[in-house]
Formats: C-alpha cells, sequence, structure tokens
C-alpha cells in the first residue's frame, strides 16, 4: 500500500479523535453541573465513588457516540442501565419508606405514591373537568411530585417529541435490554395491525379514567407494577390485579421482546408512548429518509423495535408517527440515507448533533441522580450487606 | 321534574360512563354523523329499558338500597360479563383487527353476523351499569316509597334529562375517514370488553365469598 493512500486512514482518525473530544467537552462540563446539582460533590467516599462511575461512563458514551457516529448502540448501553438502576432505586426508597414494596390504602390516601409519566393522558381531562389530579401523590413535596414530572415531560415533549420513549422513559430500557439478548429474531411474525392497539389503549385509558375519577391503567393494567409497588394480596380482586399486571409483565416486556428483537410493550401496547406520539407532531425534531440515497432494502423496517418503519413510510421519506427516534435505523442503513433532523433545517448529517446535544444531556440529568443513587445503594449493599441507608 | 333535574345535574358523569362504549362505537363503523344519530337513538332505547328495569325494581324492592349482597354482586356481574362478550365480539369481530381467521363455518358466521340492534344491547347493558347518578335516582325512588308509575316516571324524567348530554357524540361521525381510526377504535371497543369482563368477575367472585 502506498503512502499516498495510508495518509487518510492514519490521519483522519487522529483528526476525528480530536473533533471528538472538543464536541465532548460541552458535555462534560453541562452534566459535571447538572449531576452535581450545583451543591459540590459528596463528601461520603460511596457518594463520590458512584458520581464518577455516572460521570465517566455517561460522557465515554457521549464520546464515543460523536466518534464512531453511531448513536443507538451507545444510547442503549446508558438506558439499559438507567432502567436497571431505576429498579434497584426505586424498590430500595420503597423498603426504606414503606418497608415492602406493597402499595397500602393508607399510602394513597396520604398521598404518597411516586408520580409516573404513564399518569399524564389520564389526568387532563379529570383536571379540566373537576380541576384536580386523579392521582394519590403529592403536587410539589417529596419524591417524585406531579409539578416536577409535569415540567419534565413538557419541556422533554417540545424538544424529542416521542423521542422521550428513547431518551427518558425509565422502563423503556428493560425491553430494549431484552429485545438485544438474541442474536436473530424468531419466526415469529406480529402483524401490523397491532400497532393501533395503544391508541385504542390510550382511548380506553382517558375515557375510563373520566369516568371513574382514578388512572385505570395504573389501577388495570401497567406491567410494570411487576417490579414497581402493588396493592397486598388480601382479596381476590387484588390476585387478579397482580396476575394481569405479571401477565402482561412476562408477555410484553420479557417473552415477545426476547422473541421478536423489538420493544413490544411501547410499540404494541403503551398508551403513553401513544399519547407521546401525538407530540411527535410539535416537537423540533424528527428522522428522515433520503429518498435518493435509499436503495429500499429495508434493513430499517427490520431493525425498528417500534415498528415505526413500513413501506408507505419509506417511499415518503419518513418515519410512522410513532417513531422514537432511538437511532437503530440510522446506525444500521448501508447507505446512511436516514438522518436526525431538525425541522426547517436541510437534510445533511451534520444536524444530528442538534438533536444529540439535548437529547443526551436530557437523557444523563433524568437518569443520573437515580444511576448514581443506584450504584451507591449496590456499594453499600457490597460494603455493608445491605443495600439500605440509615 | 325533580327526576329530570337530578338527571341533568348528574348527566357529565352519565357521559363519562357511557362514552366508552359510545365513541369507540361512533368511531368504528365508519359512518356519519346522520347514521351515528339513528344509532344512538337504538342505544337509548335500550338504556331507557334498563332505566325502567331499575324502576320497576325500585319500586319492587321498596326499601332496597345496595347492600353489597350477593344476589347484588350475581345482578350486576352477568349483565358485565355479558357486556364484555358483546364488546369483544363487535371489538374483533372485522378483518382489520381479527384475532385469528377461524375456519370454521361457524366462526364466519359470527364475524358477519351484523345484527341491526346491537346498540340497544349495548344501552341496555350500559343502563344496567350501577353508576352513581344512577345510584341517587334509585335512593330518591326508594325512600320515597311512591306507587310504581311514580318509580318509572322519575327513571324516564331522569333518563331524559341525562340523554341530553349524549346528543353531541354522533357528531364523531366526522371522523369517519380513514381505516386508521376504524381499526382504533375497534380495538378499543375490545379492550372496553376486557375491562367489563374483570369487572364482571370480580362482581361474581364477590358474589360467591358473600354466599
Amino acid at each position: 500500500m502506498s503512502v499516498l493512500a495510508d495518509k487518510p486512514v492514519t490521519i483522519r482518525p487522529i483528526k476525528n479523535f480530536i473533533k471528538s473530544v472538543l464536541l465532548t467537552l460541552p458535555m462534560l462540563l453541562l452534566t459535571l453541573v447538572l449531576l452535581t446539582g450545583g451543591a459540590g460533590f459528596p463528601t461520603d467516599v460511596l457518594g463520590l465513588i458512584s458520581f464518577a462511575i455516572n460521570y465517566l461512563l455517561v460522557n465515554s458514551l457521549f464520546f464515543m457516540m460523536i466518534y464512531t457516529g453511531r448513536t443507538d448502540s451507545y444510547r442503549a448501553v446508558l438506558f439499559v442501565f438507567f432502567a436497571v438502576c431505576f429498579i434497584i432505586f426505586f424498590i430500595g426508597n420503597l423498603l426504606e419508606v414503606r418497608g415492602s414494596m406493597l402499595l397500602s390504602r393508607e399510602n394513597l390516601f396520604k398521598g404518597e405514591t411516586p408520580f409516573c409519566h404513564m399518569v399524564i393522558p389520564m389526568a387532563i381531562i379529570p383536571a379540566v373537568l373537576t380541576r384536580t389530579i386523579i392521582f394519590p401523590g403529592s403536587l410539589l413535596n417529596g419524591f417524585a411530585a406531579v409539578a416536577t414530572m409535569l415540567i419534565i415531560w413538557f419541556g422533554a415533549s417540545l424538544i424529542l417529541g416521542r423521542g422521550f420513549c428513547s431518551w427518558g422513559c425509565f422502563y423503556g430500557g428493560l425491553e430494549d435490554g431484552i429485545s438485544r439478548l438474541r442474536r436473530k429474531p424468531s419466526r415469529l411474525k406480529i402483524d401490523l395491525k397491532w400497532r393501533y392497539l395503544p391508541f385504542a389503549v390510550l382511548l380506553f385509558i382517558v375515557l375510563t379514567s373520566a369516568a371513574t375519577l382514578s388512572p385505570t391503567y395504573c389501577a388495570w393494567l401497567c406491567p410494570f407494577k411487576a417490579v414497581t409497588e402493588f396493592e397486598p394480596l388480601s382479596s381476590w380482586p387484588a390476585l387478579i390485579f397482580t396476575v394481569v399486571f405479571f401477565s402482561l409483565f412476562l408477555g410484553l416486556v420479557i417473552i415477545l421482546p426476547f422473541l421478536t428483537r423489538r420493544r413490544t410493550q411501547c410499540g404494541l401496547f403503551c398508551p403513553f408512548g401513544a399519547f407521546q406520539s401525538l407530540t411527535n407532531k410539535i416537537c423540533s425534531s424528527e428522522v428522515r429518509i433520503d429518498p435518493g440515497r435509499c436503495i429500499n432494502c429495508g434493513r430499517c423496517i427490520e431493525v425498528c423495535p417500534t415498528f415505526s418503519m413500513d413501506r408507505d413510510s419509506l417511499a415518503k421519506g419518513k418515519t410512522t408517527i410513532t417513531c422514537c427516534k432511538c437511532g437503530k435505523c440510522i446506525d444500521h442503513c448501508p447507505r446512511k440515507a436516514i438522518y436526525y433532523h431538525t425541522k426547517g433545517t436541510p437534510l445533511h448529517h451534520k444536524t444530528r448533533l442538534l438533536f444529540l446535544y439535548p437529547a443526551f444531556l436530557f437523557l444523563a440529568t433524568f437518569s443520573g441522580g437515580i444511576i448514581q443513587k443506584a450504584i451507591h445503594r449496590v456499594l453499600l449493599l457490597v460494603t455493608t450487606g445491605s443495600m439500605l441507608i440509615g | 321534574m325533580k327526576g329530570f333535574l337530578l338527571g341533568l345535574s348528574n348527566g357529565v358523569v352519565c357521559l363519562t360512563y357511557c362514552a366508552p362504549v359510545l365513541v369507540p362505537y361512533f368511531l368504528s363503523d365508519g359512518k356519519n354523523a346522520g347514521h351515528n344519530y339513528k344509532e344512538l337513538f337504538k342505544f337509548l332505547a335500550g338504556r331507557l329499558s334498563g332505566y325502567l328495569l331499575f324502576g320497576i325494581l325500585a319500586w319492587r324492592a321498596g326499601r332496597f338500597l345496595p347492600q353489597n349482597t350477593s344476589g347484588e354482586s350475581v345482578f350486576f356481574g352477568v349483565p358485565y360479563l355479558i357486556f364484555a362478550g358483546l364488546l369483544l365480539w363487535y371489538g374483533f369481530r372485522n378483518k382489520e383487527t381479527r384475532l385469528c381467521m377461524g375456519k370454521s363455518l361457524w366462526f364466519q358466521k359470527l364475524n358477519q353476523w351484523s345484527p341491526q340492534w346491537i346498540a340497544f344491547f349495548f344501552g341496555l347493558l350500559t343502563g344496567l351499569n350501577l353508576c352513581p347518578p344512577l345510584l341517587l335516582a334509585f335512593t330518591d325512588v326508594t325512600l320515597s316509597g311512591g306507587d310504581l308509575w311514580h318509580s318509572l316516571w322519575f327513571f324516564f324524567s331522569f333518563f331524559a334529562g341525562t340523554a341530553v348530554y349524549l346528543l353531541p357524540l354522533p357528531v364523531l361521525g366526522i371522523f369517519n375517514q380513514g381505516v386508521t381510526l376504524k381499526t382504533i377504535a375497534r380495538f378499543a371497543m375490545g379492550v372496553t370488553g376486557l375491562y367489563y369482563g374483570f369487572l364482571g368477575l370480580i362482581y361474581l367472585i364477590r358474589g360467591v365469598q358473600l354466599r
């Protein structure tokens, strides 16, 4: 091989490396400020170690995103880690506060239930009709207050739209992780008509929540009750609910994602995802396909975890409304014909950064506190034998 | 007049109780508003029948108030289960939402069957739903201790008061374009069916436990 031929191969990685370091610097600075919360570094050793692990992990992943040009592979690492840490953190928190994962009537009456973004679509009509939030949580006080979650959700929706489901949802990482365990999907084919089911569940829960003035999804259908909190098994209805929660969790979050390599709960069931899809219409970012470069190989349709690509949408140069902006199709496209696009700008791979900075910063800060506390708990468990604080 | 005013003042609650059935129903057929009004009248006829049945019960029972008895649980549980079956069948019978393509003739006939009066049965079974406004009306009649005609008239006027709020719903027919919304609405009917199925099951289990 000639010297001239070698030149671009040896010089480009160095140039790319320096460019990636420079582009990572703002993230290093921003995450330092946001992860410390402006209160300085943790004073205890375990806290400091947890912070350091989190800080290094987050920024290494961002650096790799810039350096390799791949998004989904590194996003998924943090997203899956976030979901696992959320469960460790949440269960640990419940054990400290209540002594168990059980949600008693007393907790409900006291308004001690942490608010979750899943409730948002159910709360709108009752809030308009009765000026109350139909959730037994606190508006301003305590862990995961209603107002805090609403503000976070609103800001994220404006920038990310349904990207919230791939860059912010603390449940999504579970099935995202499980969907990556198999190398190839099984022969199980899911009819695309089921993509409409989340919208039907959304319609159902919005209407029934207005009728019963209670969050029907949380009470009846939420698969993630299996790994967060649930009612004591003291009656037949409670037993039926628990069977429903665990069946949905096993089916939609574990078995189907494992078999199909898709996020089946997000793509075929989650009403919040359906609701969030509507915000894709108003947010500034989207995923677009360049018809001039696309060779219709269908790879993007094959890999899309939320069934948001089909032949029709490909022909139109767009994803469907349910796109979670995870970036998997962009990473897998052999012709680099798929782009992160900011509305009002020309199609170009450089606009990826306009999406990547806010999206990653949101994921890093939204997950930061939880990941840090979860690592802290695990370190406590290793060093003291108990993951409970105090 | 008292029944009418009671219905009028609580009609929003009735609307929210009927909406999970009526909204998907109107959207699932993909018909225009005019057709939907015909369907609404069938639904209301069914609902009125349910209310009049309550009127007879309220008069007959006299001092009956819901007391969480075994009989009461079965009385509400069975209609819920029938309602759930109807909603599931209606939601999943069309080719867009069908769960399986069953080859038996019986299955195919069942899917093709399109009863003209399904809205009437939906209305009747929704009318037997023990929602808070109905409970209020029931309590009022039983405590006043009037005769059968008084009881029937009270429930009729109560029905008239609540029905006012359902009148705008058929306008949803303006969204009758496209398969997407129809498919979503049919799935929603199926999900509503599952919900009523759970409710019915819980009522029946409670009834068995109370016995």
